[in-house]
């Protein structure tokens, strides 16, 4: 068994996207609509900004056009993305939706789940979060207790999800639950629903981070009615769908440049004026920065090939995540910085932004750890 | 050249090298890392010749195909100066337009050290050739030395230079090649374009980024063969998630520099010099990078059997630990790295890293 890479270039059409988003990002900071940050793709929550963007055909942008995507490749996409991430723009209403929810819709949605869902999703109009975690279950997402049981005219939902992103100004999430009891085979008796966050017996409870940001949400759903449409996919198929979910999830650019803003922040303050060691140090985070993009354009190659890169993506989310918390590491010890949430200082306030959000770059989507036992069983050694 | 043709030529060089090149092989040409034979071996199959143009007698194999070459060799620790004698010295001679000499040609990396003399049809050189790969083995060695705004490239022959040898980590020669008063024919001089020096550094460096991959590779096959096999506390190895771990850690340490050098090998031909660099320079810090942590890595998942003259992983680990300061180290190729984005400013920075 083995774990390869191929290298892969952007084709030359991507050069005009590119420039077309940067000047979009440039009018944006012209028109001081949003200030750039770190981690704005959990942070960022501004509806508005995704609305423009929707409206420049930047999102559902590998969809279909008959469920108001736009065919483009996810070569275009991976370049609107690295685009908005290294402005440190607020794209976190629309993120989800647009890298999983809407991609797993058009995989297994119905037909009137994709029409009602998707082409208000690339209007930027409809956001999703997503119903994987529980209080019990983290890693070890098999072992969810979150239930739905069968009534005659659909299912009725009780449970409790955790780590919700946005959940409280979103509109939906792609939940996963039993619908059968826990058998031999822990994969089985999974399923996936589309789920309303506005339905009624559904509470919504902030979980704030360690910097008082309120981002996280605990979704607690007691008898709550779905109607027998809201099903995702097949019953019982749950594990596979969001298998593949997951691999979405892991992919993207996002996995490198959380704080990439840092970087830039840290060249300015620098002008002409870094010395030999400092200019080393920049060097390699320049280079390493380079070797991440490279691995992350050559899995969005293989996934617009059609290939589905689990294991290479979960190989590029390990070292990609660790490289973005080196990134702010080593910066903090080139130059004089007392980090602090929101100080008129540029680095100071990023790196504040950095610090505080760095513990979740190794856990979310999947914890480093579990990533590298999948990367050992993909190298054939369990 | 064609997808089928390039396949062929990296399945012969496979083949061969898996026939002939075992450990015990590479082992007992421990002393300068040249096992003539099998080299003889490697031109037989006219490899040597592969990337020179067909007007001259090659194939105009590109350079990804031969970048990949060269790291599979290396996983196979061929004893050779494979990088010099397939690549930059075919590149070299393209280049100048003249002939491949006979014989075992290879490439000093810097004719800093050595001054040229031109008056009239008088050519002569002095000075020192440093570290130059299998220069007591070599019939020919070709370097490109400056005088003022001029580059030459010089083919020089065992008989002009007086050697003192030394050698790397791993054992292969690394010889020092004096010459004085050498007077030079003019054939063996030629002009070639302004920059050759530097590009010779940088696909010099492009190479031992390939083959530290190579070898990595190697390192990592052994190990993943030893974790599977090698049983304590009755369970294998790879059984335990601490080795798991650390294994996946490699694997990723060594993506990130096989994708990066594969990628400068796709770029190297491209008209953007700055672009050149970014991505040569990536790939040779990431490969050094690679290099420490993956021999740290790989030694230490093999327990003390590894660094035991008997157990092959040292032809792989001591090539990793001299071949990421040849053609410079990860210092000398971040400083580049480092003057570029300071030049461009915290605005451009995206800019410089997205240019390809």
């Amino acid at each position: 068994m083995s774990v390869r890479l191929a290298p892969a270039a952007l084709p030359e059409s991507t050069r005009v996207l590119r420039q077309q988003v940067r000047e979009f990002v440039a009018d944006e900071l012209a028109a001081k609509r949003f200030v750039p940050g770190c981690d704005k793709w959990l942070s960022g929550f501004d509806p508005a900004f995704s609305k423009r963007l929707g409206d420049n055909g930047w999102l559902g942008m590998t969809w279909p056009k008959k469920y108001g995507g736009h065919e483009r490749s996810a070569l275009d996409r991976y370049v609107v993305t690295e685009e908005l991430l290294s402005a440190g723009a607020p794209v976190a209403a629309h993120w989800i939706g647009d890298r999983q929810s809407g991609p797993s819709l058009l995989r297994y949605g119905s037909e009137a789940q994709k029409q009602q869902f998707l082409p208000a999703m690339a209007r930027g109009e409809h956001f999703f979060a997503i119903g994987m975690s529980e209080p019990g279950s983290g890693s070890d997402l098999a072992s969810v207790r979150t239930k739905a049981d069968r009534t005659d005219n659909g299912w009725l939902l009780n449970g409790r999800k955790i780590w919700c992103s946005g959940a409280h100004r979103v509109d939906y999430f792609i939940l996963l639950c039993r619908t059968q009891p826990p058998s031999d085979d822990r994969h089985a008796g999974l399923s996936q629903f589309v789920v309303n966050l506005k339905s009624p017996g559904i509470t919504i409870r902030p979980i704030k981070l360690q910097s008082g940001e309120h981002h996280f949400n605990e979704v607690i759903m007691d008898n709550v009615e779905l109607s027998e449409e809201t099903l995702l996919g097949n019953e019982g198929d749950g594990w596979m769908q969001v298998t593949s979910e997951l691999a979405y999830e892991r992919s993207g650019p996002e996995r490198f440049l959380s704080t990439f803003p840092a970087l830039v922040a840290l060249l300015k303050k620098l002008g002409d004026d870094a010395d030999r060691g400092q200019r080393v140090a920049i060097g390699r985070m320049v280079a390493q920065l380079r070797s991440m993009r490279s691995m992350s354009i050559s899995i969005a190659s293989a996934l617009d090939r059609g290939e589905a890169p689990n294991v290479e993506a979960a190989l590029v989310k390990d070292i990609g995540t660790r490289f973005e918390g080196d990134l702010v590491e080593q910066i903090r010890l080139l130059v004089e910085t007392q980090p602090e949430y929101g100080a008129d200082n540029e680095l100071d306030r990023l790196l504040a932004e950095s610090f505080l959000h760095m513990p979740g770059f190794t856990l979310r989507g999947g914890t480093n750890e579990i990533l590298r036992g999948m990367v050992a069983r993909g190298l054939g050694l369990r | 050249m064609s997808d089928e043709l390039s396949k062929l030529l990296l399945d012969s060089l496979e083949r061969l090298l898996d026939d002939h090149c075992t450990p015990e092989r590479v082992q007992s040409a421990e002393d300068g890392g040249f096992d003539a034979a099998l080299w003889q071996q490697i031109c037989e199959l006219e490899l040597q010749r592969a990337a020179l143009p067909e007007e001259q007698g090659g194939m105009a194999a590109d350079l990804p195909l031969m970048t990949e070459m060269v790291q599979l060799a290396a996983s196979y620790a061929l004893p050779a100066p494979v990088a010099e004698a397939m690549v930059l010295g075919p590149w070299l001679v393209g280049l100048a337009s003249c002939e491949l000499p006979d014989g075992l040609v290879t490439v000093a990396a810097s004719g800093e050290s050595l001054r040229l003399a031109i008056s009239g049809d008088q050519i002569t050189v002095d000075g020192t050739l440093n570290r130059v790969p299998a220069g007591r083995f070599a019939d020919r060695v070709l370097t490109v030395v400056k005088t003022g705004e001029q580059e030459y490239l010089l083919k020089l022959t065992a008989e002009q230079w007086q050697l003192e040898p030394a050698k790397n980590l791993a054992g292969e020669a690394r010889d020092q090649l004096k010459f004085s008063g050498l007077n030079l024919s003019a054939g063996d001089c030629s002009q070639v374009p302004a920059g050759t020096a530097e590009k010779l550094h940088q696909l010099g460096a492009l190479m031992r980024s390939a083959q530290l991959v190579g070898a990595l590779r190697r390192a990592q096959q052994l190990s993943h063969t030893y974790v599977t096999e090698r049983v304590q506390f009755g369970r294998a190895l790879a059984k335990f998630q601490a080795i798991q771990q650390q294994l996946a850690m490699l694997a990723a340490e060594l993506e990130a520099a096989s994708v990066m050098s594969g990628i400068a090998a796709m770029e190297f031909d491209q008209i953007d010099p700055q672009q050149v660099m970014i991505s040569i320079a990536s790939a040779k810090v990431q490969a050094g990078q690679a290099a420490g942590m993956g021999a740290r890595i790989v030694h230490q998942v093999h327990g003390a059997m590894g660094f035991t003259q008997e157990y092959p992983l040292h032809h792989a680990t001591r090539r990793l630990w001299s071949w990421r300061d040849e053609y410079g180290s990860e210092t000398h190729w971040a400083l580049r790295l480092g003057d570029g984005a300071i030049d461009a400013g915290g605005e451009r920075l995206w800019a410089m890293l997205t240019a390809s």
